[in-house]
């Protein structure tokens, strides 16, 4: 007997059925989103974590260059040197490694991790001023267009590696010895091209005055000492080194001194005064009666030297200065192309 | 025995169409549900194809353009970003052979001679271009033990003065065309990275100030709204 009200048998279930269609049908497409967004999550993530690495490895670089000082710890054809290291953000590290290709330039190599994301690698050439290299770049006591030297002037290029009181030996030194041995240095000559004088190339800021890559405009900047516009007088010691001491303008020495004179303009000894160490200038050299030069000079103009007045030529005592310049002593990106790359993750097959 | 009367035969009938028509009726809800859920699958599965592309056709420009100088290494002309397309670097071992420049050479992919093109960093501080005629790998070198870095000689043309570093190079073009990103080494035929479905006419490679290219991919979906997509990559070199 059929109760009104109740299914028949051809009716149970088939809500179910339906129901459990739909669901079927719902859990298809909600499967389908959930692996497709876990797909992009993953991909995210991991685009992500590449990003980190290689933006830690490339602050690491940039972290470096801004914080190391001092003379490089490596040397030409050595094996890396690790100059810094860090972390960032919470799971992030960072390293550096250094790579001396030659006496002054320098291969940075920033690794940066990021919690187990694929570790990147940037790498960067930079210039890393080399006292010794510096001094060695010069050929001759006095590098100028013209020389011009009174009657009892004296150049003296014949103890250019000798020792002097306060100053170390220097005759050890192999590149100093490969420019300045030998028994004829020359007293004087041509000042030599880029990127040891001059532009060319390389840009404007190197158009008054250079010391390898740093050019007039940071020079000023890292000057231990300005004198332009009459600033204060260095030292008044022959070997009291003064570290840069730089000025922009005509630059007047009444006194004794010793360090990395640049001047951006002529520069005057006058009589009676003394310089030890370096001397470079984009105009022209006047040393007065009397006065005397203990290192090496190089001009843009004319050097002129009177009577009585002496360039006693030492490769020692320049780069007594030079070392004494701790200012200058710091890692430099080049000017223009620096980055160079791409370098690939240390595991990464080739 | 009493025969089946003409209501009881009626009323069979009638559920027969009932449920025909129920029957009908399942299997058309059926057959919809499914369709909505195949091009709901659909959608979602080409959406996340479209992220992937869009995310390599990303990584690719920002790889490309972050590595070169513009209007040096890359530039822009009739929608086609033409670059040099650096694949790795070197630089000076320790020892040198007496014909050769011995380097440590790490890349994506090996130098190939004949084909790559080297960007050289001299001892004066100066950048040159040689051709790399011949290389080989000798594992004898003395070479500054860096992970990833393995020693080779390389024979350049012109030969470069005092070189201590390189980047090796190929010439390379990048291009929307054909519904898809494309890219041709050389001269040779555009392959395809990604897979067709760009709408050509809506996407464009163009430059973006002095030092960035502007992207724009518009992709065919299966949605109305057709997605599109746009940033720029700047260099940083």
């Amino acid at each position: 007997m059929r109760v009104a009200g109740s299914p028949s048998r051809g009716e149970e279930g088939f809500a179910i059925v339906l129901a459990l269609l739909a669901l079927m049908v719902l859990a298809g497409i909600a499967s389908a989103a959930v692996a497709a967004a876990v797909g992009q999550l993953r991909a995210a993530a991991m685009a992500q974590g590449v990003l980190m690495s290689r933006t830690g490895a490339r602050a690491g670089v940039e972290a470096t260059l801004e914080s190391i000082r001092g003379t490089p710890a490596s040397v030409v054809g050595g094996p890396a040197v690790e100059l810094a290291s860090g972390s960032h953000s919470t799971r992030g590290s960072w390293r550096v490694l250094g790579v001396r290709l030659s006496e002054e330039f320098h291969l940075f190599i920033g690794e940066g991790e990021m919690g187990g994301a694929v570790p990147m690698r940037e790498a960067r050439l930079v210039w890393w001023i080399d006292p010794e290299a510096r001094v060695a770049a010069h050929r001759a006591v006095v590098e100028a267009n013209s020389v011009s030297l009174a009657a009892s002037a004296q150049l003296l290029s014949d103890s250019t590696l000798a020792t002097r009181q306060g100053m170390p030996p220097c005759d050890h030194l192999p590149l100093l010895a490969q420019a300045f041995a030998g028994p004829a240095v020359p007293v004087s000559g041509n000042p030599p091209g880029p990127p040891e004088w001059g532009a060319g190339t390389d840009g404007a800021e190197f158009g008054d005055i250079r010391l390898g890559w740093y050019g007039g405009p940071m020079l000023g900047e890292l000057a231990d000492l300005d004198l332009s516009g009459g600033g204060p007088a260095p030292p008044g010691c022959p070997t009291c080194w003064a570290g840069l001491v730089f000025g922009n303008g005509p630059v007047r020495l009444a006194g004794d001194g010793a360090g990395v004179l640049i001047v951006i303009g002529d520069v005057t000894l006058g009589p009676g005064s003394s310089w030890t160490g370096l001397v470079l200038a984009s105009g022209n050299v006047v040393i007065e009666r009397a006065a005397r030069v203990v290192g090496l000079v190089r001009g843009g103009g004319e050097v002129s030297v009177a009577d009585g007045a002496v360039v006693d030529g030492s490769a020692c005592a320049a780069l007594q200065a030079l070392k004494a310049a701790t200012r200058l002593a710091r890692p430099l990106p080049l000017r223009e192309r620096s980055w160079v790359g791409p370098v690939p993750p240390a595991g990464a097959g080739r | 025995m009493r025969p089946r009367s003409e209501k009881t035969r009626g009323f069979a009938l009638t559920e027969a169409v009932v449920a025909g028509t129920l029957l009908l009726l399942v299997v058309q809800v059926s057959w919809w549900v499914t369709a909505v859920q195949s091009v709901v699958a659909t959608r979602v599965v080409t959406g996340a194809r479209i992220l992937d592309e869009t995310r390599l056709i990303h990584h690719v420009l920002a790889s490309e353009v972050g590595q070169g100088r513009a209007g040096l290494d890359w530039g822009i002309a009739d929608g086609e970003l033409h670059l040099r397309a650096f694949r790795g670097m070197g630089f000076a071992c320790e020892n040198q052979p007496g014909d050769g420049w011995a380097v440590a050479v790490a890349g994506f992919r090996g130098s190939t001679a004949n084909k790559d093109s080297v960007l050289v960093f001299s001892g004066d501080g100066s950048w040159h271009t040689s051709a790399l005629t011949r290389r080989s790998q000798r594992s004898s070198i003395a070479c500054q033990d860096i992970p990833g870095f393995s020693p080779e000689i390389w024979y350049l043309d012109p030969a470069p003065v005092r070189p201590l570093a390189a980047m090796y190079f190929e010439r390379g073009a990048y291009r929307f065309s054909d519904g898809a990103f494309r890219y041709r080494s050389g001269q040779g035929g555009w392959q395809p990275l990604t897979d067709t479905g760009i709408v050509v006419d809506s996407a464009t490679l163009e430059p973006a100030g002095s030092r960035g290219v502007r992207a724009r991919v518009t992709w065919q979906g299966p949605i109305p709204i057709l997605p599109a997509f746009e940033w720029t990559t700047w260099t940083l070199r």
